[in-house]
């Protein structure tokens, strides 16, 4: 419709591209060796198992996968973490990209990305330059992507509507506005 | 007195399969056009996100510069944990359609709260109970103004309907100022909180 003006077709693969990661599943670990504890199993990454309640600082320089209870702050400097289904953090999470898909109460930090899989829930801040958040994940908290080109998307988007005001008149007509007496 | 306009004869909403997309629009784009200049002029902005999580929607008021912040709960709690005043832009995607009169206006009432005077707020509202009625919709906003309107597949629920007078009335606290009607079973509304208006 000429009323909502053309659309760009740039800008939206620019901002589908995130979440196109959020319908395709990421792939997979490598098929496990050890089937029968979960298809998350993977034999180069440690594990944490769904029996196992750990208190404190845990810090590591490999990958984790966690589907135990944890309390307390995980560290995983450039390394992933992925948080499977039957876990239960009250943690603060830091690591390269961090994967949940079971209950996090905590903030996560992530020098890459952050994704909330489908069914997951995460109470608390994220910050990561790259959010991915599946249909069905649960969210309650700040976004901080630490983007520093911050002022180069404020410029771009304040140009962007001045190139769509051709479309706008069409718009404009159709806005009812509130006489300045009516209030609650 | 209030009055809604119907926005266009023919529907404007592209549906496919599972998803429908909302092409760009003006009041879309006003609200990242209104938070870039906040972020210009040197203002800290904040953005509150009620509703289904969205990554895209986050990336790009993050990508602007705003703060944003996502009550992400299937039914929101009042009082919200904001101070008075926090917020420069509110976005309420399909909240109020699936609470009872009494709770809504509870709602309404804790937005304006946390909204700064002057702060902008945008709401979408379905219509009737057409295609996709029975679940909660996810919206990506995309950074040209366009939206992208998704079942959220955990959040299974029927909206309730309103007439224009009910949501008019329910909205009234808000002191919404515009207020937009798409025929195709889509209310796209948005407002500003009146009092003394931030830079912008």
């Amino acid at each position: 419709m000429a009323m909502w003006g053309r659309k760009d077709q740039e800008d939206e693969n620019k901002t589908s591209s995130p979440d196109a990661g959020a319908t395709t599943s990421q792939p997979a670990a490598a098929p496990s060796a050890v089937p029968a504890r979960g298809k998350s199993m993977d034999p180069r990454k440690a594990h944490i198992g769904p029996s196992i309640q750990i208190k404190g600082e845990l810090i590591g320089n490999e990958d984790l996968v966690i589907e135990g209870k944890v309390e307390g702050v995980v560290r995983l400097k450039d390394h992933h973490l992925t948080i499977g289904n039957q876990a239960s953090i009250r943690a603060t999470l830091e690591a390269k990209a961090i994967r949940v898909e079971g209950k996090v109460l905590g903030d996560v930090v992530a020098n890459e990305k952050v994704e909330l899989a489908s069914g997951s829930t995460l109470l608390g801040d994220i910050v990561s330059p790259r959010i991915v958040i599946s249909d069905g994940a649960r969210f309650k908290g700040s976004v901080d992507m630490e983007n520093k080109s911050a002022p180069a998307a404020a410029k771009s988007a304040t140009a962007a509507p001045v190139a769509a005001k051709t479309a706008a008149p069409a718009a404009q007509a159709n806005v009812v506005r509130k006489p300045a007496g009516v209030s609650s | 007195m209030l009055f809604f306009r119907r926005r266009s004869r023919e529907s404007s909403l592209q549906v496919t399969a599972n998803a429908a997309t909302v092409p760009p629009s003006k009041v879309v784009r006003g609200l990242i056009r209104f938070v870039a200049r906040q972020i210009e002029s040197g203002e800290s902005c904040r953005v509150l996100v009620c509703g289904p999580p969205s990554g895209p929607t986050i990336e790009v008021f993050s990508g602007i510069g705003c703060r944003v912040t996502v009550e992400g709960e299937r039914t929101q709690r009042v009082p919200l944990d904001y101070p008075d005043d926090t917020f420069e832009l509110l976005l309420g995607f399909d909240q109020l359609d699936f609470l009872d009169d009494e709770s809504a206006r509870a709602l309404v009432a804790e937005w304006r709260r946390v909204l700064r005077p002057g702060g902008r707020v945008y709401m979408l509202s379905r219509q009737n109970a057409g295609q996709m009625a029975a679940a909660r919709l996810r919206v990506d906003v995309r950074t040209d103004g366009s939206l992208e309107l998704r079942p959220s597949p955990d959040l299974a629920d029927r909206p309730r309907k309103r007439s224009n007078r009910q949501i008019q009335t329910m909205l009234a606290p808000m002191a919404v100022d515009e207020l937009y009607l798409r025929r195709d079973g889509l209310r796209e509304i948005s407002g500003k909180k009146r009092g003394s208006a931030s830079p912008s």
